[in-house]
């Protein structure tokens, strides 16, 4: 009878903590919280952005390739190192910079790594952690995001590394029939897995759940794509118990579709992007730093400071994380030629302080923009 | 899925936005005067008043007869279905005297609790059938708000999963179903403070009943700029051994909402749940005092923390009816200071002057 009743006992516990989900077991310390917190923070400082440096070799190939310069791994070196050592002032505008895997090792001409290099500008140092997209079967050419086996071991490694950050690039994309269910729930699933154990090392992580511009979907159907992709991705980091205020979200803006007929200004634009944000993102959410998708430099800093100056309360920093709006017309000006260096880190630095007072909607654009400045920056499906 | 088929039109958005604003405006918030039958029931017998329909009358006349003063005390009243086709002595509807001084006139729309099969004592909330035909005579009958009751509980297995996903969903359905006809839901997911769990166990579940919300409202296309929430505030259970300080509870509340509520939410009005009169102003006061940033109104929305001192003092006896009146001016008052963080006074509040809030590394 003793033996029966400790067994009943046994299985009634066991039935009990199944049953338990709302008991908090730590996540986190209190000191891991206010790490987390305080990264977030000065990324996001005001006035401040990320650098989105992180282009794959593959990614950095098409790149090259328009300005004619070989995909060596010392021309994408060189590239990052003349942007890196560009005059101190950019450290005012750029709160963090994304690296991909290789960079994080390289060196600059001085022969300093480049993540400390870059740390001794004050600014904080994120690694690219996903490893691409990978198709999702019986849906429309939809996909999710690998890489994270082993991920936790890959974060303990970035973060000896010198790495405080990570992103991670979720893929969606508008159609008849997408996205679809599954595709909002696995995208927003594994971008909480990431981020619960890039927390659990000391990394911040950049949501980014990208829903593509292709397309000739209005502005109204990319704000209710835009909204109940997001309201998926909170429910998901919350199930998944991630620290909220140890995090940033990188979105699209809502635009519409590159071959919609109807054009928008940037107030609607803007308009359209706070309102999906507010019905969405948690205010305990430091910072949202938006992707540039296909935007031309100048129309991600012009979409970015109306953002700024949109009439609706806005809790979060809303700031930027550029690659190609950052980069195309330091791109243009170096051509792979060393002689070019000076032109190349003014074109940058100029990009990067422009974003700066668009962070704060402080921007007023002159009316001649660079060539290079408005060139659409759009490519068709664009996968990194 | 992602197709947008038309919900709301503009103007039926402006126009709930509009209300919920009017509602929740600066230094205002909500009555809580819809009591079923059997609340009153107890409410009554504790002063010693039997429950007629007529002393229900009679009790809410009181109320509602408060002077001026309590025009910018109070956006919104909510009734109880039997309240809404009363009158005053004078013949006057209750609906017009509340409405006649700018006060919107609120409706509770839930027919109450169920229990939930196989779960711990758990429920959700019945009264969605018919539900649209009955907002649509609401909204004729003067009412442009609603509130629907969600209750959960924390013991050692709920809030189950079951009970968090069922009553996210039926408040999802209600707030859907009132938006169509322009009456704005208060949403209430009531976490009972029944237990003796601590404050970080009450954040930890209110955070995720509240995420669980959101999601549905989501997922049922309800326009969240055109709703109100009216959450539990986050304190500990009632025979937790700890004490905690009005600025924990404060900034443990603001850290849960600030966690789980779109800032497109136009208000929070608190329940005062069992807290006393005093005990749910110092709250309100100390939450709105928090240094967190707090991108919705938090006002309240009280029952018996509005009307416990006015109760006492009718007592059933009509030459009480003035003073119990000022009574209930008196708390309305103070809430309308403790919803601007300006409320200095309390017999229990100890020093003036600045209160410490600490960081709170939930």
């Amino acid at each position: 009878m003793k033996g029966r009743n400790f067994l009943n006992t046994c299985q009634i516990t066991c039935i009990v903590i199944s049953l338990r989900m709302t008991h908090p077991f730590p996540s986190l310390s209190p000191e891991q919280k206010r790490e987390l917190s305080d990264i977030a923070q000065r990324i996001v400082a005001p006035g401040k952005g990320i650098l989105a440096a992180d282009e794959s070799t593959g990614t950095m190939a098409k790149r090259l390739q328009k300005i004619n310069v070989e995909n060596t791994e010392e021309n994408r070196r060189s590239f990052r190192d003349i942007l890196f050592t560009s005059d101190a002032s950019f450290s005012n505008c750029v709160g963090g910079i994304i690296f991909f895997h290789e960079t994080l090792y390289q060196k600059s001409d001085s022969g300093k790594l480049f993540p400390q290099l870059v740390k001794e500008k004050g600014i904080v140092v994120g690694i690219k952690v996903d490893k691409g997209t990978a198709g999702l079967m019986g849906t429309d050419g939809e996909t999710t995001t690998q890489g994270l086996d082993g991920l936790s071991e890959r974060c303990a490694q970035y973060k000896k590394d010198g790495c405080d950050f990570a992103k991670w690039r979720c893929v969606l994309k508008i159609s008849d029939g997408c996205p679809s269910a599954l595709a909002i729930a696995e995208n927003a699933n594994v971008l909480a897995r990431y981020a619960s154990i890039c927390q659990q090392n000391g990394l911040v992580p950049i949501v980014e759940p990208e829903i593509l511009p292709d397309g000739d979907h209005d502005l109204q159907r990319c704000q209710y794509a835009t909204e109940k992709v997001l309201a998926a991705v909170y429910k998901a980091l919350s199930d998944h118990h991630v620290y909220l205020e140890g995090t940033l979200l990188k979105p699209n803006m809502v635009t519409a579709g590159h071959s919609c007929t109807k054009k928008y200004t940037p107030q609607e634009v803007a308009m359209a992007t706070v309102t999906a944000l507010r019905r969405t993102v948690p205010a305990s959410v430091p910072g949202i730093c938006f992707l540039s998708g296909g935007q031309s430099e100048e129309e991600a800093s012009v979409n970015l400071n109306a953002i700024n100056q949109v009439p609706l309360h806005r809790p979060w920093k809303l700031t930027f994380s550029y690659g190609r709006a950052l980069q195309a017309s330091a791109l243009a000006a170096w051509k792979g030629k060393a002689e070019n260096r000076a032109a190349t880190q003014q074109a940058f630095v100029t990009r990067a302080k422009i974003n700066g007072l668009a962070s704060k909607g402080e921007y007023k654009p002159t009316g001649a923009a660079a060539q290079a400045s408005t060139q659409s920056l759009y490519t068709a499906s664009y996968v990194y | 899925m992602t197709h947008q088929f038309p919900t709301l039109s503009e103007a039926q958005k402006r126009e709930l936005h509009e209300t919920a604003l009017r509602i929740v405006s600066p230094g205002k918030g909500i009555l809580a005067a819809d009591e079923s039958v059997g609340s009153m029931a107890k409410r009554l017998a504790q002063v010693g008043v039997e429950n007629t329909e007529e002393n229900r009358r009679q009790y809410r006349q009181i109320l509602f007869s408060a002077d001026d003063r309590i025009n910018s005390c109070i956006g919104g009243v909510i009734f109880f279905h039997e309240t809404l086709y009363q009158h005053s002595d004078n013949g006057v509807p209750f609906v017009k005297m509340i409405r006649d001084r700018g006060i919107l006139v609120g409706v509770k729309v839930d027919k109450g609790v169920v229990p939930l099969a196989g779960t711990c004592g758990e429920t959700t909330t019945q009264g969605l059938d018919g539900l649209s035909e009955r907002c649509a005579q609401y909204k004729k009958d003067g009412a442009v708000f609603a509130k629907w009751r969600c209750v959960l509980k924390v013991s050692d297995v709920n809030p189950s999963k079951l009970a968090i996903t069922e009553n996210a969903n039926v408040l999802a359905r209600y707030s859907s179903i009132c938006q169509q006809h322009g009456i704005v839901p208060v949403i209430e997911p009531e976490i009972l403070p029944d237990g003796d769990h601590d404050l970080k166990r009450c954040q930890y579940v209110t955070e995720k009943v509240l995420a669980a919300v959101y999601k549905a409202m989501s997922d049922h296309h309800v326009y969240l700029e055109g709703t109100l929430l009216k959450p539990n505030m986050v304190t500990p259970g009632h025979s937790c051994s700890t004490k905690y300080s009005p600025e924990e509870v404060a900034m443990a509340t603001l850290t849960a909402l600030r966690r789980t509520v779109p800032p497109a939410v136009t208000g929070i009005a608190f329940l005062s749940g069992g807290q006393s009169e005093e005990e749910a102003s110092i709250h309100l006061n100390a939450i709105n005092n928090c240094p967190l940033p707090k991108p919705w109104v938090l006002t309240f929305s009280f029952g018996r923390a509005l009307q416990a001192s006015a109760l006492r003092a009718w007592r059933g006896h009509k030459e009480n009816e003035k003073a119990a009146t000022e009574q209930f001016i008196k708390r309305a008052e103070v809430n309308s200071l403790a919803c601007q963080g300006k409320y200095t006074g309390g017999d229990n509040y100890g020093e003036a002057g600045q209160r410490i809030y600490e960081y709170w590394p939930t």
